[in-house]
């Protein structure tokens, strides 16, 4: 008996398949994430500013950029669509319904966080308590 | 000067009296009063659902990553710290990020999870255009960190700023996924409709 160190031998056939240069690449399934989308041209430093809002649109136009204002335009209008979308009406009661029946438990604060109040009647008090306990304690060791 | 082409969908009289406002209603539900809550899901059901539905693709999961976070949200509710909008935006994006992180491991394909929802009316329907189909398949072919950017920058209409908060990074690292999910997007679309 021996071990085998191929390292190519405990590999199921799909692992071992590659895919070459000419093959053409397999699409990517909806909801997979590919490796970072690769921009195909990158996007002009004033498209960028004029949709941060930061250059106002006439100064964009002015350049070669005059298409990709064209397409975000376009774009926009969808969005802005997207922006008009509200809850549907159901969802609030359908919620409401949901909630628990009880009120929601307040938190349990630590009792070294909790405020501490000292009256002067309670100050007193105590400060009487600690004098007598310290006479207690005096005569009990004199004697 | 601000020139964006985005304009902002929920305009809202002041940031800090709705939050004043929130914190009443909060403290109203956390006094047993149950019914103060659904206040909460009228103020922002409406942008959370589009973040949602955008980043999900599907109206039916939308609606269910929007009910179990408004229930997580009651539940904790003692816990929120700072503004109301933010924390629940988080849970609402944590929700979605997680859904994404789901399907990809039991790789349920795109045509069967963006079935059009049973409640979506035939004008819904009507108006939702190839144009749109097409950028919600572009849209989910990036991954979920560049998507969210976008759809924050894009969709909902907030500054770098703001996202920044909402999402616990830089600006300019926000700025730079913007930037790449638009070249991914162009480079997606523009053949068919530049």
């Amino acid at each position: 008996m021996y071990d085998d160190l191929n390292p190519e031998s405990g590999l199921t056939r799909d692992v071992q398949k590659r895919p070459t240069k000419d093959e053409p690449a397999r699409p990517l399934i909806d909801r997979e994430v590919p490796l970072g989308p690769q921009a195909e041209r990158p996007l002009a430093a004033p498209v960028h500013a004029w949709l941060d809002g930061e250059l106002p649109e006439a100064a964009v136009r002015k350049t070669d950029a005059s298409k990709d204002v064209e397409f975000w335009r376009g774009l926009d209008v969808e969005m802005a669509r997207v922006r008009r979308l509200r809850t549907p009406q159901h969802v609030e009661a359908q919620i409401m319904a949901a909630l628990p029946t009880h009120a929601p438990a307040s938190m349990i604060t630590p009792w070294y966080r909790r405020e501490f109040v000292v009256t002067p009647t309670a100050a007193l008090l105590v400060g009487a308590a600690l004098v007598a306990a310290a006479s207690i304690v005096t005569a009990l060791i004199v004697r | 000067m601000h020139y964006s082409i985005v304009v902002k969908t929920t305009e809202t009289p002041s940031v800090v009296d709705q939050d004043a406002s929130d914190q009443l209603v909060i403290q109203q539900v956390l006094a047993g009063k149950r019914d103060a809550f659904r206040l909460l899901i009228t103020r922002y059901s409406d942008p959370l659902y589009r973040h949602a539905l955008c980043m999900t693709g599907s109206p039916d999961v939308a609606e269910d990553i929007l009910q179990l976070s408004f229930i997580k949200a009651y539940q904790h509710l003692s816990e929120v710290r700072g503004r109301f909008d933010a924390w629940v935006f988080r849970i609402v994006a944590n929700g979605c990020k997680d859904w994404l992180k789901n399907i990809r491991r039991s790789h349920l394909s795109y045509e069967e999870d963006d079935q059009p929802s049973q409640h979506a009316t035939p004008d819904e329907e009507l108006d939702r255009t190839e144009l749109r189909s097409d950028l919600d398949r572009a849209l989910a072919s990036l991954p979920a960190s560049l998507r969210e950017a976008f759809i924050m920058k894009h969709v909902e209409g907030r500054s770098y700023e703001e996202m920044a908060d909402l999402l616990g990074t830089t600006v300019g690292a926000l700025k730079m996924r913007v930037h790449r999910a638009r070249e991914a997007l162009q480079a997606l679309l523009e053949e068919k409709y530049a």
